[in-house]
């Protein structure tokens, strides 16, 4: 008989269909065949949607390495939450043992016993089975005590796992909580189930003494004994049953579900850039910018969409978010994957997604995602920093955004920053002519570096140059530098605004406008090397310029001068806390120098909550600045300065590295009537007043 | 409908404006140029109308400067279906040059509707769109906040003073002095104005310079003098009126 083939009883192994009928066996391979075809269908069909995206080149050994670690090491979920990371780390590793188990059991059994009929090639027993048997019980615990923890910790409702959206958009979110407890309580079911089943199977085949290493199963045996060996069978028989449906419908229902993320994301952690938004891609066609339908995705755009497993961090950390804005980053993804499902002809189980007109709409941008969700991103990365699976929100809202800047769709305030700065080269409105105005209130005079030579050649920046609170700044920078006996000058009236920000506003031909006029100034001028006062003008100098400027930020330069002894500090007292800016941080990824010279001026560091790579946007960035924010419950700015001020009176410097940040925070300061509690000091002002009361003699 | 945006370009502020060594004109030398608010305003409601109604849409502008022809390609970025560049620089700008400029290029040419900026910063008698009209024996409207196709005409929307506003049906052709458009002036992207750069939609005219009779002549200009600055007056009621009452009779107005 054909089933009976590979059911050769061994001293030391188990029978999967002992006692079995031929049709129970044949109902359950049957039920199998349906349960993976509909895998298999599904599956095809995603995958189909992914490779019908755009091309873009993401395959490198560099990207496969450092996604074998994060998914090895569940470290990108254990970031700042260890106890969801240890969890997930036990329940991933469980569940490959366990499909590894199943697996090993499919070719012993199904393939070698069954398909092939040769028994004596069969390995599942004797030593191996006991290694089999201990390892998996191990790994089963483990996955169902975080199965467990996972449970305990939506139980609790944090904030992140609420899907109320923050715009006015009715939509039926129910079908997301439910595939989120579906699909863990539906794994927890497996994995329970299995041990019951294996305790039942001991017990009713008498204890057999190698089972001991099955530590689960065999404890379950010892308590389920009073049922005697007949009511153990009967209850294996069940329970087999039980246990195998829920794995076979788990199999069909994956690739419907939250269970799809399994698949996607370790794709999409080993596909992800995380420069993609420090570098963006340029536009490919002039006549077309952006992407106007779901069609201009790339594929990994789309990857991107459906590996979204709603877990909430970047909803959390969002900036925008926190302040009211009509932007959430998961919402926003989310409301694109519904949309690309929709084009696509794709349903999750629990039906499509509840977004009203989502599947109707072919543009984008100013549809399915509204303008003014577009317009809230401030492009501080903390979503993509945050985001465990490796989405690349930024370069997405980029391409949309593109997309509005060409048909027109510009909110008020970016439209007449784009204006001045295609007449002006500043968003200030102010002439070119007056850029280098600040430096009249300095006793020296700046080099032109298109005129003479200079080792430094200093960036300044639009909000150094035009804004006075950060022009204070300059002077103080140009003070120390002159102090320090640097030889540096500026461009004067040839610097024009980066355009790092106006490219991530959209306005790509704008940015190589700007751009080329920079490059032109840098041609035309000598010196050795460049720094700026600005992050954001740091961002674009070292990685959208065709120059490929070796640009330092002007912190890791002051840090060179305090180090070497070319500035002499005294002592300041007192505590000061620092605001890492994103595009120092998260986009540089420099964090220490400025955190040195606090040091240096003898004023301890104190850290706000949110810090370093966990930095909290002041809201200025990717254009934000320009635009209205008076719509918004609390800006950014307002509630980062609250969490200062939440230190303790003691702190009494908010310390700050980056123009935009000075501009925000001291009006911060005011609206939240903290005058005179805290006050927001750049780094090279903290430096000069140290190097006042360096003792005489 | 065939409509026809009369622009000009006028003197940027953003740069510093010096007179010139003769006394009567700005320092022309080192002027910027920008497209004057208005008849931004005055293209925005023409594309407005031309996109509700079909037909075609011309921009017209004078003078040599880049700037102007910059406009003029932004007016085709834009969704202008052609630009016209009266490409000479007019001797004395006023509103007589350049209304007469227009009307030799506008004349016979069959528009429907010609729209331009109410006034422009550099011209503040406000008279372009009207002298226009009266060369051309149009039906002309000014200080139009709203346009609208109504039947084989236009609704328009005037302003007056004080809040009031007043609603008129005109029959085309005729001549509209626009203050604002129904929508704010739309953006348009830099490498759209670099497409209608390469797309020739831009024409060059002649431009006779218009006979000199009937002008307004600038005698002298002069920038405006700075005061000692303000006096702020302190005090309750009492204390405020009897300052006041002070100042007034030390300059001998009471």
């Amino acid at each position: 008989m054909i089933f009976g083939a590979g059911t050769v009883t061994r001293e030391v192994g188990r029978e999967i269909f002992l006692g079995f009928s031929g049709i129970a066996i044949a109902i359950f391979y049957l039920l199998t065949t349906i349960a993976i075809g509909l895998f298999v269908w599904a599956f095809y069909r995603r995958f189909r949607k992914y490779s019908r995206g755009r091309p873009t080149a993401r395959l490198s050994l560099k990207r496969f390495v450092r996604a074998l670690a994060d998914l090895g090491s569940n470290r990108t979920i254990a970031k700042r939450k260890p106890i969801v990371g240890i969890a997930h780390f036990f329940v991933f590793w469980g569940f490959i043992v366990l499909l590894l188990g199943t697996t090993i059991i499919a070719i012993d059994v199904d393939i070698i016993g069954v398909l092939l009929g040769r028994p004596e090639w069969q390995f599942w027993h004797g030593a191996f089975y006991i290694g089999y048997a201990l390892v998996l019980d191990i790994f089963g615990i483990g996955f169902v005590a975080g199965l467990i923890t996972l449970a305990v910790v939506r139980r609790r409702k944090p904030a992140r796992l609420d899907y109320t959206r923050v715009d006015d958009v009715e939509a039926q979110r129910r079908g997301y909580s439910l595939d989120d407890n579906a699909f863990l309580l539906l794994l927890l079911f497996i994995g329970v189930s299995g041990f019951l089943l294996e305790g039942f199977r001991i017990a009713a085949t008498n204890y057999p003494s190698f089972e001991v290493v099955s530590i689960a199963g065999w404890t379950i045996a010892w308590l389920t004994g009073p049922l005697g060996a007949a009511g153990n069978d009967a209850a294996r028989i069940v329970t087999w049953w039980i246990h195998s449906l829920a794995a076979l419908l788990f199999v069909a229902y994956l690739p419907y579900s939250k269970g799809m993320h399994i698949i996607d994301d370790a794709a999409n952690l080993a596909f992800y850039e995380p420069r993609s938004a420090a570098v963006l891609a340029g536009v490919e066609d002039p006549a077309a910018p952006g992407y106007r339908s779901i069609a201009d995705f790339t594929w990994k755009d789309l990857l991107d969409l459906d590996a979204c497993t709603k877990c909430g961090r970047c909803h959390e950390v969002c900036p925008a978010t926190a302040s009211g804005s009509p932007l959430s980053p998961r919402d926003l993804i989310l409301d694109l994957r519904e949309h690309a499902d929709a084009k696509a002809g794709l349903k999750l189980w629990y039906g499509p997604g509840a977004t009203p007109g989502h599947g109707d709409a072919t543009e984008v941008a100013g549809t399915v995602i509204a303008a003014d969700t577009l317009w809230a991103c401030t492009t501080c990365m903390a979503c993509m920093e945050v985001c465990p699976v490796g989405i690349e929100h930024i370069p997405t809202i980029v391409q949309l955004r593109r997309r509005l800047v060409d048909v027109g769709d510009v909110e008020a305030g970016l439209q007449s920053a784009f204006q001045s700065l295609a007449r002006s080269g500043n968003s200030f409105g102010k002439s070119a002519k007056q850029r280098a105005r600040w430096t009249k209130g300095l006793d020296f005079t700046l080099k032109d570096a298109r005129r003479e030579p200079v080792d430094y050649l200093w960036f300044v920046g639009d909000h150094g140059s035009f804004d006075p609170r950060a022009s204070d700044v300059s002077q103080a920078v140009a003070r120390l530098m002159h102090e320090a006996g640097v030889d540096f000058g500026i461009l004067y009236d040839g610097e024009r605004n980066t355009g790092n920000d106006v490219r991530r506003a959209g306005e790509e031909g704008l940015f190589e406008m700007l751009r080329d006029a920079n490059v032109e100034a840098f041609e035309s001028a000598s010196y050795q090397r460049m720094f700026t006062t600005d992050p954001h003008s740091l961002n674009a100098l070292r990685g959208e310029y065709p120059t490929d400027e070796d640009v330092l930020h002007y912190t890791a330069l002051l840090d060179d001068f305090v180090a070497s002894g070319r500035l002499t500090l005294g002592k300041l007292n007192g505590k000061a806390t620092y605001h890492d800016p994103c595009y120092l941080g998260r986009y540089q990824d420099e964090y220490n120098a400025p955190r040195r010279l606090i040091e240096a001026t003898g004023l301890e560091v104190v850290e706000m909550g949110r810090c370093r790579e966990n930095s909290f946007c002041c809201g200025a960035g990717g254009g934000r600045i320009w635009m209205d924010d008076s719509s918004l419950e609390e800006r950014p700015a307002e509630n980062r300065i609250r969490e200062a001020v939440a230190l303790g009176d003691d702190v009494a410097y908010f310390v700050v590295s980056c123009p935009k940040d000075m501009i925000m925070y001291t009006d911060a300061v005011k609206t939240t009537g903290n005058e005179g509690v805290i006050e927001v000091v750049d780094i090279a002002q903290l430096l000069e007043r140290a190097m006042e009361v360096v003792p005489v003699g | 409908m065939k409509i026809a945006v009369l622009m000009r370009a006028v003197p940027d502020p953003v740069e510093e404006l010096e007179i010139g060594d003769d006394g009567v004109d700005l320092d022309r030398d080192f002027l910027g140029y920008v497209l004057n608010e208005f008849d931004d305003h005055a293209l925005e409601e023409g594309l407005l109308l031309r996109e509700e109604t079909g037909g075609s849409l011309t921009a017209y502008a004078i003078g040599t400067a880049d700037e102007v022809t910059q406009m003029l390609h932004t007016a085709i970025a834009k969704g202008a279906d052609s630009a016209k560049q009266l490409g000479e620089d007019l001797d004395v700008i006023d509103a007589h040059a350049q209304a007469a400029a227009f009307v030799d290029a506008v004349r016979d040419t069959g528009f429907d509707l010609i729209l331009s900026g109410v006034q422009a910063s550099d011209e503040l008698d406000g008279q372009v769109a009207m002298l226009v009209a009266a060369a051309l024996g149009l039906p002309h409207i000014s200080v139009v906040v709203s346009a609208t196709p109504h039947e084989a005409g236009l609704k328009v929307t005037k302003e007056y003073w004080a809040g009031i506003t007043a609603e008129y049906e005109i029959d085309l052709p005729a001549v509209l002095g626009v203050q604002t458009a129904r929508e704010a002036p739309r953006y348009v992207a830099v490498a759209r104005i670099r497409q209608a750069q390469e797309s020739g939609a831009l024409e060059s005219l002649d431009l006779d310079q218009p006979d000199p009779a009937g002008r307004i002549r600038v005698t002298a200009m002069r920038l405006s003098e700075t005061g000692d600055g303000a006096e702020m007056i302190e005090g309750d009621e009492e204390a405020a009126a009897e300052r006041v009452y002070e100042i007034l009779a030390s300059a001998g107005v009471v």
